[in-house]
């Protein structure tokens, strides 16, 4: 599903050059549940953006479904973010002016789903994350629990290949963390594959092949 | 739904932008149909390109008049002369008339004597009578609707008899209806309400409004230059040759400023003004309203690149963005319309037609056209938003619109002082014009005129009067009548002459001028009885076979009184006399065409110039004689403590001496004002707009300051928890905003001052355009902001720093 060969990605600076990334091979199939680990600023986050779309390597070749990347525009990527691709952020990141409803839809409208499928959609999904009660609260009126929850509700909305969690547990206590671990976990059995970047080992054992870092560059892939 | 709760979110960015986006809609219709309506003067006339007015100017220095009015036959000579000349239509106003229909009477300033060309000239439309015959034998009038409405009831009057009395002629004529005229539209440069034919051939060489209906496509500056060449041969033998000018139809209302205007005509220079003004509350609006979308787009930065990873294309979120201010845009103008057809109803000036609909429609799409590009430009060129990233990032505020915004609002604020200053200034110049119980009755017919000894013995009865006095003009007006003299010890220059002010003796004194020589108190001078005797004698001279008796009998009792003259100092520098003690008890005479009515005499007195007429044009030479027949100008001073009093006797006495003729006075400040009617309205508009320029970069600074703040919020909380006094921290969140406005200072200081420059040069006299006007702008411009930033700031820097740096 996902594949990167030499992967690089630097910034260039007056005299120096600046890698965060260097020479990424990775293969990545469906249904697997990866964890990248490693220190701050080991490249975990750019390699999850990078694999994410959300930023471009500065060498190297990425094909999502087979599909080159580094060829596409930028219409394409937008196809691939409203079809395949669910993300979720330490900072949960919701719109703070919309409600949880209209969180959860967003992705939704921007698919251009009709509005009775989308409707059965989003109540899915509040069901299934016990939120219908909260459906009208607005993030700020929730926990950071209940936020990340509602975040990753919006993911998995539009029934993406792919999900990809940037430290998902960092700002939850370990409880919250465990529940939204599991809910992942759920995902991956019934099929989503799952990339997260965390620092806890715990939480990183969850997946099923672990990734470490260094210096932007691969030190360990293990399946366990 | 979503869009409701996004402006019920944001009320407070909506209402500014509202209020300085409706305003500035509201401003800029009233100003650009205002506008189009004065540029649309007398374009209605089928051939209005091919009309023109001919006007001359004397060429006789300093006395030199260039009135809009000429006289004599010249013009009747260059129609017969001059096949590119068509036609001609003259107009002989009745000046300040007395209409009598029945026994109703009233005053008209609208009446005049006319050619037979009238209509063949003009295309206004006749609703009844025969307009090819029109004014073909005497007689004859047109009257307008509106007057056949008020004063038959209808507008079937033809063959019915209106009198009509010429201010300074004795006695009514009599005229019989031929046709019913509509109302002139609002857009012509006069509008009559009686049309008559000529009665008399004298009135054929009188001084008369002179149109010429031109060939079409006939050079105007090649006519110009013939007719010119035309007079130069005729009046080679006078000495002086007038110069003559031909002035569009259409040109006459915007650019035409001559004395004796057929009506108050615009100002092209006003109109540019008002555009300017419009235009600047416009350019602040809109920068307000940039400001403010790209602040609310940097608070929005995280929820928008959330929306572009959930799938979002930055075409939709442009759409999101541009519904906003599409909805915003909507509200705007029809806030702006509404106000300003309630502003154009409430002045009763109508500039609203249906005519003008698709243009309102079309500056309506271009304004929202506007709107929505300038909020979601943000969008478009900021470079955050390429990064996808949702990460921190910093942003800084664009300057340069602020410091537009507010050197526009400097330069306003500065322009409104001088405007007010100026008009202050020349109001203070006049005699009298802040005395609140002097009391005016101008522009008398002839015989209250006659009678003025009478009535002002029997006033003076009266405790509640303290004083009568008249003059030739009304106070404002101008004085162009200008006779030939003779002075002791002056070489006079070829045709050189001196304009003639007649006033009552106590004149100066009841306006409280003071002379700079000699005295202006002048003891006796001669009643009105000895003026009819002095202008039978001037007659009775010129008659053959005059009955010697007769004329000896008038010689003795006209003879022996010495004229007293007084000059006033622009006719001391005419003469080239520095010193005016040198002046007092020179022989002097005006050689009037009634030699006796103007004896020969001495000057006893020299005034300054004291700036009883209107001061736009310099004051004319004066030679002041006290002589009352052609003192068309009353002015009465009443007791202040019995005012009510004063005018019940005015009126009484009045009625008793002049029961034929109504009553109209004013108080002498309101007739100064009205002379500067048109340069008040504008000082009040232009006033209006520099506050609301001012109140709009006031929002403005506001909401950039109350954005600023909530990003600062927690530098602010830092520095204090660091030891930073609030002082310091107001220091700091002002310190930009001074510099800012020191910019705007200097970069409107220049513009002000030149704006301003070519507007004072209306004025003969004008105030200074003192350094400290723009100063005081600038700090009032300063102060403003100031205030308006340290509340913000103050509130930040108050504020508990535990609160500001909880969440981080």
């Amino acid at each position: 599903m996902i594949s990167l060969r030499h992967i690089y990605k630097y910034y260039d600076s007056k005299f120096q050059r600046t890698f965060v990334l260097k020479d990424i091979d990775l293969e990545i199939s469906e249904g697997e549940f990866v964890t990248i680990m490693g220190p701050s600023g080991a490249g975990k986050s750019t390699l999850l953006n990078i694999v994410g779309m959300l930023d471009e390597p500065s060498e190297g070749e990425y094909y999502f479904l087979d599909q080159p990347v580094h060829k596409i525009n930028e219409k394409k990527k937008v196809e691939f973010h409203r079809n395949y691709v669910g993300f979720i952020f330490q900072a949960f990141h919701l719109i703070d002016e919309l409600t949880v409803y209209e969180n959860i839809e967003t992705p939704l409208v921007y698919k251009g789903m009709k509005v009775s499928l989308r409707k059965s959609v989003v109540a899915d999904m509040l069901d299934r994350f016990n939120m219908v009660a909260k459906k009208d609260l607005f993030p700020a009126q929730l926990s950071g629990g209940q936020q990340q929850l509602v975040a990753i509700a919006r993911a998995i909305a539009g029934k993406p290949k792919l999900l990809l969690a940037d430290e998902p547990t960092g700002n939850l206590h370990s409880d919250q963390g465990k529940q939204i671990m599991e809910l992942l976990k759920n995902l991956n059995n019934e099929g989503i594959t799952i990339i997260q970047v965390t620092h806890n080992e715990e939480f990183a054992k969850y997946g099923k092949r672990i990734i470490r870092l260094a210096d932007g560059m691969t030190s360990s892939d293990k399946t366990t | 739904m979503k869009l409701l709760r996004r402006v019920k979110q944001n009320w407070q960015w909506f209402l500014i932008n509202l209020t300085g986006l409706s305003l500035a809609v509201a401003c800029s219709i009233v100003v650009l149909l205002y506008t189009l309506q004065q540029l649309s003067f007398d374009r209605f006339h089928s051939r209005s390109e091919d009309i023109c007015r001919i006007t001359m100017n004397t060429n006789r220095g300093a006395t030199s008049m260039h009135p809009a009015r000429v006289y004599g036959d010249q013009p009747g000579k260059f129609l017969s002369e001059y096949p590119a000349i068509e036609r001609m239509t003259r107009l002989v106003p009745f000046r300040n008339a007395i209409v009598k229909i029945g026994d109703q009477k009233f005053y008209s300033r609208n009446a005049f004597l006319t050619d037979s060309s009238f209509f063949r000239v003009f295309d206004f439309k006749v609703i009844s009578g025969n307009s090819e015959k029109a004014f073909s034998r005497p007689g004859q009038v047109f009257i307008s609707r509106s007057l056949a409405i008020k004063y038959f009831g209808s507008i079937d009057v033809v063959g019915k008899e209106i009198s009509i009395l010429h201010q300074q002629e004795p006695t009514f004529k009599v005229f019989t209806i031929d046709g019913v005229m509509e109302d002139f539209p609002l857009n012509s440069h006069f509008h009559a309400d009686l049309l008559t034919s000529f009665t008399s051939d004298d009135d054929l060489t009188t001084w008369a409004y002179t149109y010429f209906l031109l060939k079409k496509g006939t050079d105007l500056d090649a006519l110009r230059g013939t007719l010119q060449q035309k007079l130069e041969t005729d009046f080679k033998a006078t000495g002086s040759v007038p110069t003559v000018f031909l002035q569009k139809l259409t040109d006459l209302h915007l650019f035409s400023h001559k004395t004796r205007e057929i009506e108050n005509n615009g100002d092209i220079r006003s109109i540019i003004l008002l555009i300017t003004g419009a235009f600047i509350i416009l350019c602040i609006a809109f920068i307000n309203f940039f400001n403010l979308s790209r602040v609310q787009f940097i608070s929005r930065i995280k929820s928008i690149k959330v929306k572009l990873i959930n799938g979002a294309t930055r075409t939709i979120v442009a759409g999101e963005i541009a519904l906003e201010s599409l909805i915003l845009s909507i509200f705007s103008i029809s806030v702006g319309l509404f106000i300003s057809i309630s502003l154009s109803w409430h002045l009763s000036f109508p500039i609203f037609h249906p005519d003008k609909i698709f243009l309102i429609a079309l500056m309506s799409f271009i304004f929202t056209f506007f709107i929505v590009l300038l909020s979601v430009l943000p969008l478009f060129t900021s470079k955050i938003i390429s990064d996808i990233k949702v990460s921190s990032h910093k942003n800084k505020l664009y300057v340069f619109p602020l410091l537009v915004q507010f050197s526009l609002a400097v330069a306003a604020i500065a322009c409104t002082i001088v405007l007010n200053r100026q008009m202050d200034f020349i109001f203070k110049q006049h005699p009298a014009s802040q005395d609140e119980n002097m009391i005016v009755i101008a522009d008398n017919p002839r015989d209250p005129v006659e009678r003025y000894e009478v009535f002002k013995n029997e006033l003076l009865k009266s405790t509640s009067i303290t004083g009568v006095t008249a003059a030739m003009e009304d106070p404002g007006s101008d004085i162009i009548d200008a006779v030939d003299f003779e002075m002791e010890g002056i070489q006079k220059k070829e045709g050189q002459s001196i304009n003639i002010f007649t006033t009552d003796s106590n004149f100066f004194s009841l306006l409280g001028i003071r002379p700079i020589a000699g005295t202006t108190e002048l003891g006796y001078t001669p009643s009105q009885k000895w003026e009819s005797d002095a202008i039978e004698l001037s007659q009775l001279r010129e008659t053959k076979n005059a009955d010697k008796q007769k004329l000896a009998d008038l010689e003795k009792r006209v003879g022996g009184y010495r004229e007293k003259y007084i000059l006033n100092q622009s006719a001391l520098r005419m003469l080239g006399i520095f010193n005016p003690q040198e002046a007092i008890g020179k022989r002097f005479r005006l050689n009037f065409f009634l030699p006796d009515l103007f004896p020969e005499g001495e000057i006893v007195g020299v005034v300054p110039d004291f700036h009883y007429t209107n001061l736009h044009s310099e004051e004319k030479p004066l030679a002041i004689a006290p002589r009352k027949l052609f003192n068309y100008c009353f002015m009465i001073s009443i007791n202040p403590t019995q005012r009510g009093n004063a005018i019940a006797t005015i009126a009484s006495v009045w009625q008793k001496i002049n029961p034929e003729f109504p009553l109209q006075y004013e108080f002498i400040t309101d007739t100064y004002r009205k002379v500067y009617a048109g340069e008040y309205a504008q000082t009040r508009v232009l006033s209006l707009f520099a506050l609301i320029s001012i109140i709009l970069s006031a929002l403005g600074i506001f909401a950039m300051a109350a954005f600023s703040m909530q990003h600062r919020v927690k530098e602010i909380g830092i520095r204090k928890v660091n030891g930073a006094e609030v002082f310091e921290i107001l220091t700091l969140l002002n310190k930009d905003l001074v510099k800012w406005i020191s910019i705007a200072f200097l970069v409107a200081t220049p513009a002000g001052y030149y704006v301003m420059h070519k507007w004072l040069q209306n004025f003969a006299y004008k105030t200074e355009l003192s350094w400290w006007i723009f100063a005081l702008a600038g700090i009032i411009a300063l102060c403003i902001a100031l205030l308006t930033v340290s509340w913000m700031s103050w509130r930040a820097a108050t504020r508990n720093p535990v609160e500001a740096l909880r969440y981080e």
